[in-house]
């Protein structure tokens, strides 16, 4: 044989690796090939992330090449974490009162494999500094940080898999003269789209026009500086200013947000705010905060829940149009309830079931799709298809009373996306 | 696939391409264009061409790459995506090192498609190996000192179980 050099080198790698690891199915030679960098970038960029955290310390090449912000990009846009299911829900602790400073969060996995801790994000992070989630996007979570109570804080875009995180600078000021009364802010990824995020604010100050028109000031990483939207909104899209915090979901180009009567959403490309009602026979629903809302596999979901019909409800799903919403799956937890007899309703103060929906999870398969319920002192995945269910965590803060909301409840997704 | 051949054989060009341990092969032009490399080489030589030489490809590697090549002569209609999947996932169920000589050797003739199948068949084979196995698949060292490595894995910790 003419070509001796790459035998030979094998060779050699089996003499020195000596012990084969019993996977390996060659018989002889361990292959040792001589990949070029690109090569390797090839194999490397087709690895779950998972495998990839745990590469970085193969060596100092492959930590550089894996932590290379132009590979991780081009990682994130490969597999858009939009169609890989969360591995891990992180809850905040329930029973803490929510003006407390201090969050403490729990991490669910929700896969057979393990999660990062979200247990101690300051000791991750800056300890001199407390953490709050405010949203989780596509493997990205917008936080909010203190220095102390009463200090002003700090928006941040914090990435779980790698650890990485950046402050956001400050938008720019509003008008001298004028007093800010609010400020909210979103963050939109679409990984399949662009490696680069942007975080929406919507400022409204006590200028005479801005309850029906606030500022939009978008963060763009990728120029890492803000920028005013045009967007005009149109007057009387705001009825309240309550509407603003519940939600802060994006999907499909949007940041959405839950309104009594319908679903607000900002399209951040093309700057516009439109409604879309809810689906029929909503009015009857109690409470948003017994229902969901939320993103699982690029669909968008609602749930409502009523008394009258309570353990039966509806999953909707969004049509990508806006056309409407449709029933995706039809629940009736009546077996649930004969398992779990401590799921209650209370009539006092006002209408409260001690069980909550926290998240509606899809998988590849409507079979896979599953809710997870936070049921007094446990956390149990109920299978949307089969009507099977397992239970999560047995003993899930059994000696609070609070309950986990969905909007405490934040998808953790693998992903190597810069921020 | 009998039918493919005798209809095409007749009709289509056939390119000589050698080896580097100099063997010589008859290819169909089309099979061998799948090849970026080579099609680049037979633009360049014209009609001239006489044998194409491949030096970095033993006749082996070849005769895999070229029987993938083959394979892949014509577009796959939707009927035969399937059965086109399986042929695809036999082909790149190789022992190792020729898995990697295959994958250097797409790599060099620059066949996108093929090289996309053995990155991600290596992939798939090494996804859920320890840092340990995989500095012995690639011969790699270690580079590291036991602190920083250490503390790479702490962080990481989550990744490991």
């Amino acid at each position: 044989m003419a070509s001796t050099k790459r035998p030979k080198s094998s060779e050699s790698a089996a003499a020195a690796s000596g012990n084969e690891t019993p996977s390996s199915s060659s018989s002889s030679s361990s292959p040792s090939p001589t990949l070029s960098v690109d090569l390797l970038m090839e194999i490397l960029v087709c690895l779950p992330v998972r495998s990839l955290i745990r590469f970085k310390s193969v060596s100092k090449q492959w930590l550089a090449l894996i932590s290379d912000p132009h590979f991780c990009s081009r990682r994130t846009s490969q597999t858009p974490p939009f169609h890989s299911p969360a591995s891990g829900l992180v809850l905040l602790r329930p029973g803490i009162p929510s003006s407390s400073p201090t969050k403490n969060y729990e991490c669910v996995n929700l896969c057979k494999l393990s999660c990062p801790s979200f247990r101690n994000l300051s000791s991750t992070l800056d300890s001199s500094c407390t953490y709050e989630i405010l949203q989780p996007c596509n493997g990205l979570f917008l936080l909010v940080s203190f220095i102390n109570t009463y200090s002003r804080s700090n928006y941040c875009v914090y990435n779980p898999t790698t650890k990485a995180c950046t402050v956001l600078p400050l938008p720019p000021p509003v008008p001298s003269g004028t007093k800010l009364f609010l400020a909210d802010y979103n963050l939109a990824l679409d990984p399949a789209k662009s490696p680069h995020y942007r975080v929406v604010c919507f400022r409204r100050s006590n200028r005479e026009d801005s309850f029906n028109h606030p500022e939009i000031q978008i963060y763009e990483s990728e120029t890492a500086s803000w920028r005013l939207s045009d967007c005009g909104f149109s007057p009387g899209t705001f009825v309240s200013n309550r509407i603003l915090f519940l939600g802060r979901i994006f999907w499909n180009g949007s940041i959405h947000w839950l309104h009594q009567s319908g679903v607000l959403y900002f399209n951040v490309d093309e700057a516009y705010v439109r409604k879309t009602p809810l689906p029929e026979g909503s009015a009857n629903w109690m409470d948003m905060e017994l229902g969901y809302f939320g993103v699982s596999g690029d669909h968008l979901h609602l749930v409502g829940v009523c008394i009258h019909s309570w353990p039966k409800f509806n999953v909707y799903e969004m049509k990508r149009d806006y056309s409407g919403w449709f029933v995706k799956f039809r629940v009736d937890l009546a077996e649930l309830l004969i398992q779990f007899p401590e799921i209650q309703w209370n009539d006092f103060p006002n209408y409260a079931c001690s069980c909550s929906i926290i998240c509606v999870v899809r998988g590849e398969l409507d079979d896979d799709s599953y809710l997870v319920l936070h049921i007094p002192g446990k956390i149990v995945r109920y299978y949307l298809k089969t009507k099977t269910w397992e239970v999560l965590i047995s003993s899930f803060f059994p000696f609070s009373r609070g309950i986990v909301r969905w909007s405490n409840a934040h998808q953790f997704i693998e992903s190597l996306a810069c921020v | 696939m009998a039918s493919s051949t005798s209809g095409s054989s007749s009709s289509s060009k056939v390119v000589k391409i050698r080896s580097s341990d100099n063997e010589n092969f008859e290819v169909e032009e089309a099979a061998a264009a799948r090849s970026e490399t080579i099609k680049k080489l037979l633009e360049d030589v014209g009609d001239d061409a006489d044998v194409i030489p491949l030096p970095n490809v033993d006749a082996k590697t070849l005769v895999k790459v070229m029987e993938w090549c083959k394979k892949h002569m014509d577009d796959v209609d939707e009927l035969n995506k399937e059965e086109m999947k399986t042929w695809d996932a036999e082909f790149v169920d190789m022992d190792q090192s020729c898995l990697y000589n295959v994958l250097l050797a797409a790599n060099f003739l620059n066949i996108k498609e093929l090289l996309d199948q053995l990155t991600q068949k290596v992939a798939d084979m090494i996804k859920g190996k320890s840092p340990e196995e995989i500095r012995a698949t690639f011969n790699i060292k270690n580079d590291f000192t036991p602190e920083e490595e250490a503390e790479i894995r702490k962080q990481n910790a989550w990744a490991f179980e």
